[in-house]
């Protein structure tokens, strides 16, 4: 799912997508995510969100062919980088000036 | 315009337009209609400001609604429709469009008529609480018009980010590409950011208010909940509604910078000085503008840490806006200037605007704000930059751009009085309040001691002066129009020696360089127009959800027996247009929309009436409500369809529309946004729960391990997907058909799933909204996440079944399977929020 037009498809470069093998790497971080979040402690957590992280990049990068795009660092940084640095902005002011 | 005088004696063209410079002129005629009724609400809160004696309000109690809705619809139904409109009627011609319109003209249409629905509901609101809305007092009202003044604004705020989307797609991918980014006109550079201001920060506001209208009506506790303790985090609020509203600001003035330069260019005969730095400070103004929000929370006693490194990027906003005005000013310099009125108001804005500036910067200074924040001060600050500042561009730019509309001059004189007017009046109108406010005069009060009464009507003199004014606005445009003189020379307007130098159209250059024949069509869109209008009608839907709610907290302690007349008669007018429409259309393309209105319209009078006749439908209404909102979806899906079966091949015009894709990367940009929002505040609310209202376990309460399992189910929906889009790019329509349907059941079973969990939730009361639940933050918290996550995928199902319908009948090929695209992204984006949600929700 490249950036470039259906239109212009035939300038397109057509990839054999690792699908199944990102399937079957979901499958598994998915499991290791609910057995780590059986046992306590932050460096759990942070394992946890790591595999989070890991699984959230396999769909981006495979599923929706970020990897494979012309334009992948614009739209890395368009739709995911730009707002998630204002979503902490945000976030963080909130959490820092939290008042009832 | 080859349009002009068929649009407005057509109420079929003017719904269905999908030419931007017509759809521009409509969003000028909303414009002024608003301004008009907005502007007799100001008129009124002056003339009971007369006197301290006067009392014309009922003791104050409409003096709220008065104020509010002033302050609503001049800021979201006039300053900035007029900013899209003046994009519309200019953008796609300033960037010579490869389409000679905007990039989505469907979508550009439904922007549109969104926009005179979510102004009713405003205008119906009558709601009493500032156009900022404060909770806990917006939560803790019981007046139901908050609710409508809500969905106004929500639908308001979906057309900004359609027009938005719009806008950048056009500038970005749809221009000449052999106009550079650096050979742009400024007003195409102020639209330009602004349109991403508001993609990135409209989400945050919708889901501020989203969550005071749920905790007004389905008891969650973001920020005041009598049964949750009282107040949970108000000033949360503040900062949502500032993240988007500050901003907001500077959507409200770049564009008008944008006309400034032009008209300063024009009537001083100079090209603009420092064209680059004047680039730079739109961009600058725009990053910097997203950093500076919480200097409107400074009098709530904000965190002193906060406080400085707010303070310290207000100022830093300063520089941008200074290059601005200096430029302007050497742009005068040396330059042939001709006073005639666009460049009077020109002019004028510069002196208004650095008043308003300068006001402002005093505002920032902590110690001073404290004082002058709850005071006219503020008020005056805020009408140089917004009335007297932003209002004026508009004004000269509609005189500017009067004969292109027309093909007549406006009348002079009239216009000539209509500045002085105007412009003296807002000199005395905001000195007045800003001296109002150096003396301490409160914001809001329907009344006041004494020794104010002078400033006061000092300020009520000034107000009437451009009541007046409007008048002879109004006259110049229509004298002009029919009376007025003709055009002659293009190249010559106004006797200032250049037309208005729009670079040659795409379709003119490319047949005289290459002789290639470009055919460009503004066909007439019934489906988008009407999808404009009955994308508001399930907002009836949660309307019947807020009176259910109402009555449940026993807001209404006793509903009316007898039917609101007035909501069912609007309707009913409503029904019998559709009804017609239906009738008349029968056997065409058009009947379909019609048909979807009669359906919205009759569900939407059976809620109404449920709700406040108490009857036995009243049970029920929730379940109509969600029927509304699944009618909205199909809708949306329809009308997503009807797009692709009008493609037409390749053209000339396609081979430069690059990158189609990010249409639907710009649309979740935003999604981002909303998104992060979201698990963001679900997880500050965390952090700072009070003892006993966050669940120490979330497995305690929550079925871990059946969401896990429907985790997996989601990432076999992405397979399938990514099959699907796979299979159509080698053109295997089989197996496209094949992988559609899988990922459809995929979806069904996750949607199912999360269905069964919340009634599971609700039967166990632990994880629950209504009063007395156990842990009623991190319900609120819970149910919102994964509600609107769930209703993404709902979205996401239904758009896939109209692709699943059309792939069926052969509707993709190798070539063109663009849709499918779209729909495999927003699939797997949703997915990917999902694979968060779920380690943040139910793991961590």
């Amino acid at each position: 799912m490249s950036t470039e037009t259906a239109d212009s498809a035939m300038l397109e470069e057509h990839h054999d997508l690792p699908l199944l093998q990102a399937f079957v790497a979901l499958l598994i971080l998915t499991i290791l995510e609910v057995l780590f979040s059986e046992l306590n402690g932050t460096i759990f957590n942070g394992v946890l969100l790591t595999l989070t992280v890991v699984k959230a990049i396999v769909v981006g990068a495979v599923f929706m062919e970020i990897a494979y795009d012309k334009e992948t660092t614009r739209i890395i940084s368009f739709v995911f980088v730009v707002p998630f640095i204002a979503v902490m902005f945000l976030i963080f002011t909130i959490a820092a000036d939290w008042r009832f | 315009m080859d349009h002009e005088g068929m649009l407005w004696k057509s109420p079929r063209r003017m719904l269905g337009s999908t030419d931007a410079q017509e759809i521009g002129l409509m969003y000028f005629v909303l414009s002024f209609i608003n301004a008009s009724f907005a502007g007799l609400y100001a008129l009124l809160i002056r003339f009971e400001l007369w006197t301290p004696e006067a009392n014309y309000f009922d003791g104050g109690a409409d003096y709220g609604a008065t104020f509010t809705l002033h302050g609503t619809v001049m800021v979201f139904l006039v300053i900035v429709p007029l900013g899209a409109g003046m994009g519309n009627y200019l953008i796609p011609r300033l960037v010579a469009a490869t389409n000679a319109d905007m990039y989505w003209p469907k979508w550009n249409n439904v922007a549109f008529w969104m926009l005179p629905i979510a102004s009713l509901f405003v205008w119906m609101s009558q709601a009493p609480i500032g156009w900022t809305a404060y909770t806990p007092l917006s939560v803790s009202t019981g007046e139901p018009g908050i609710d409508l003044w809500i969905l106004g604004l929500v639908m308001s705020g979906i057309s900004s980010t359609i027009g938005s989307i719009n806008f950048v797609l056009t500038i970005w991918k749809g221009r000449d590409p052999t106009i550079g980014w650096m050979d742009l006109d400024l007003f195409v550079w102020g639209t330009f950011i602004t349109s991403i201001l508001l993609i990135l920060s409209t989400p945050s506001i919708v889901i501020a208010i989203v969550m005071v209208f749920f905790d007004r009506n389905l008891n969650t506790a973001f920020f005041y909940n009598p049964s949750a303790g009282g107040p949970t985090a108000p000033i949360m609020y503040q900062h949502l509604f500032w993240f988007f509203s500050h901003p907001e600001v500077y959507v409200m003035v770049m564009p008008a910078f944008g006309l400034i330069s032009i008209l300063i260019s024009k009537y001083a005969r100079r090209k603009i000085f420092g064209y680059q730095g004047m680039v730079g400070a739109f961009i600058a103004i725009g990053v910097l503008s997203f950093l500076v929000w919480a200097h409107h929370m400074y009098a709530t006693g904000i965190n002193p840490l906060v406080r400085v490194a707010f303070t310290t990027m207000t100022f830093a906003i300063a520089i941008p806006s200074g290059i601005k005005v200096f430029n302007w000013l050497t742009t005068l310099y040396g330059g042939k200037i001709k006073f005639g009125t666009p460049m009077l108001f020109a002019l004028s804005f510069l002196v208004m605007f650095t008043l308003g500036g300068i006001t402002g910067m005093y505002v920032n200074i902590v110690p001073l704000d404290i004082t002058l924040h709850d005071t006219y001060w503020v008020v005056g600050h805020f009408h140089f930059i917004v009335a007297a500042g932003s209002l004026q561009a508009f004004f000269g730019a509609i005189y500017y751009y009067w004969p292109d509309m027309t093909g007549k001059y406006y009348h002079d004189l009239t216009s000539k009085i209509h500045f002085w007017l105007w412009s003296l009046g807002n000199l005395t109108t905001f000195t007045a309040f800003t001296l109002l406010g150096m003396n301490g005069m409160p914001r809001r009060y329907f009344t006041y001691p004494d020794k104010f009464q002078g400033l006061h009507q000092m300020a009520t003199v000034g107000a009437f002066m451009m009541g007046l004014s409007f008048i002879f606005f109004f006259v110049s445009l229509f004298w002009g129009y029919f009376k007025g003189e003709e055009v002659e020379d293009y190249d010559n307007l106004f006797g200032l020696g250049s037309g208005y130098n729009f670079p040659p159209p795409f379709a003119e250059r490319m047949e005289e360089e290459n002789g290639e024949s470009v055919h460009v069509e503004h066909s007439l869109s019934l489906w988008a127009g009407s999808a404009g209008s009955v994308l508001s009608l399930p907002f009836f839907g949660f309307l019947a959800l807020a009176g259910t709610g109402f009555f449940y907290r026993g807001y209404v302690k006793n509903i009316p027996s007898d039917l609101p007349i007035f909501p069912l008669v609007f309707m009913a007018v409503i029904l019998i247009l559709w009804i017609g429409a239906f009738v008349k259309s029968i056997g065409e393309s058009d009947a379909v929309p019609a048909l979807f209105g009669i359906i919205s319209t009759l569900l939407a009078m059976l809620t109404i009436a449920g709700v406040f006749a108490r009857r036995s439908l009243l049970g029920y209404s929730n379940y109509i409500g969600l029927a509304f909102f699944v009618v909205f979806l199909l809708w949306i899906a329809a009308f997503f369809n009807t797009e692709s079966k009008e493609d037409k091949g390749p053209s000339v015009i396609d081979q430069y529309k690059q990158g189609r894709n990010w249409e639907i990367w710009t649309f979740l940009a935003s999604e981002t946004i909303f998104f992060g929002i979201l698990i963001g505040v679900g997880l500050a609310m965390r952090a700072n729960a009070a003892p006993g209202t966050w669940v120490a376990d979330q497995s305690e309460v929550l079925a871990v391990l059946p969401t896990a399992g429907n985790t997996f189910v989601l990432i076999c929906s992405s397979f399938t997907m990514a099959k699907a889009v796979e299979a159509i790019k080698k053109g295997n329509k089989d197996d496209l058909v094949k992988y559609l349907g899988y990922t459809i059941i995929f979806g069904s079973i996750f949607i199912g799933f999360q269905i069964f969990e919340y009634i599971n939730l609700a039967h166990e009361g632990e994880v629950a909204l209504q009063a007395g639940a156990t842990y009623p933050v991190f319900s609120s918290a819970f149910y919102i996440q994964t509600g609107f996550h769930g209703t993404h995928v709902l979205v996401g199902i239904i758009l896939l079944i109209f692709v699943f319908l059309r792939a069926r009948q052969g509707g993709y090929d190798e070539e063109h399977h663009e849709y499918v695209e779209f729909v495999g992204l927003y699939w797997h984006f949703v997915d990917l929020v999902w694979i968060i949600l779920f380690t943040i929700v139910y793991l961590l």
